[in-house]
């Protein structure tokens, strides 16, 4: 089934559509919410709120646009939203997710690198931490992070390069 | 098109899609209520609209009577002006400037 073959089915009201996106995006969107929150519950809280939030909000979407950056908007949003309640307290960086025996193979970083580059992140800001999040563990294109976060496509690039540096000068080399 | 169950590759991605389905029947159910009390209040009013038609037409509850001031006020108007402007050309008919005058010249001479 194809994403707007699925869209269209939402709008219809069947949830088969639903449930097709769901497997497609939730894995994406629980990861990056972990990431950004750190606390895996919060995360899984998190996560339903966006797919819920995404039903709601499936009449507002337009059919020619990413439906990659709808759902991140509104993750983004979820996020946001998340740490103003908390009162601007922004968990840890958590990269402990089960990732599976492929990426483990391919991983070409050691544990030692890993524990670095993961205390690096915690210490970025949450905006550093989420257009890293989006552009090298989402795997979202520029275009794509930048629909998701309504800004330009040069804005994201510059903020993009800001925030490796500022990673670059927290993990020593 | 036929339902196919969804399969779940872990626990939490089941766990996560059951929390948005209650999320999303719990918005859907909200929606149905929120509609028919619309529906239930937009004819509460619609019957009690015809009731109190109906009480002012038989007159159960009697309608208050406007006086239309400005018309009174016209008419008479009309009636005194034209009254004063018969008078007018009453006086001015009927009576000899003449004699007034003939009077008046008489009586000074």
């Amino acid at each position: 089934m194809e994403e707007q073959e699925a869209v269209t089915l939402i709008k219809k009201g069947n949830m088969m559509g639903f449930d097709h996106i769901y497997k497609e995006y939730s894995g994406r969107i629980y990861g990056y919410l972990i990431r950004m929150v750190g606390e895996p519950s919060e995360a899984e809280d998190l996560t339903s709120e966006v797919f819920f939030r995404f039903y709601k909000g499936i009449g507002k979407y337009k059919d020619r646009g990413m439906l990659s950056s709808f759902i991140y908007r509104i993750a983004h949003n979820a996020a946001m939203d998340y740490f103003r309640k908390s009162k601007g307290i922004i968990l840890s960086y958590d990269d402990n997710i089960q990732s599976s025996k492929e990426e483990k193979e391919e991983s070409p970083y050691s544990e030692e690198e890993k524990m670095m580059l993961k205390a690096g992140m915690s210490r970025l800001s949450a905006k550093d931490r989420e257009l890293l999040i989006m552009f090298y563990i989402s795997g979202l294109s520029i275009k794509e992070i930048a629909g998701s976060l309504g800004k330009s496509v040069t804005a994201v690039k510059v903020s993009l390069k800001r925030a490796r540096d500022r990673l670059k000068m927290e993990v020593p080399a | 098109m036929k339902k196919e169950d969804i399969i779940f590759t872990n626990e939490r991605e089941r766990r996560v899609y059951l929390m948005s389905i209650e999320k999303i029947l719990n918005f859907k159910d909200s929606k149905v209520k929120r509609s028919s009390m619309i529906t239930s209040i937009a004819s509460a009013v619609a019957f009690l609209s015809l009731v109190f038609t109906l009480f002012f037409a038989t007159g159960v509850i009697p309608g208050r009577h406007v006086e239309d001031s400005t018309q009174n006020n016209y008419v008479e108007y009309d009636v005194e002006f034209s009254e004063r402007y018969a008078e007018f050309f009453s006086l001015t008919e009927s009576s000899d400037t003449s004699d007034i005058y003939g009077d008046l010249f008489s009586n000074g001479t």
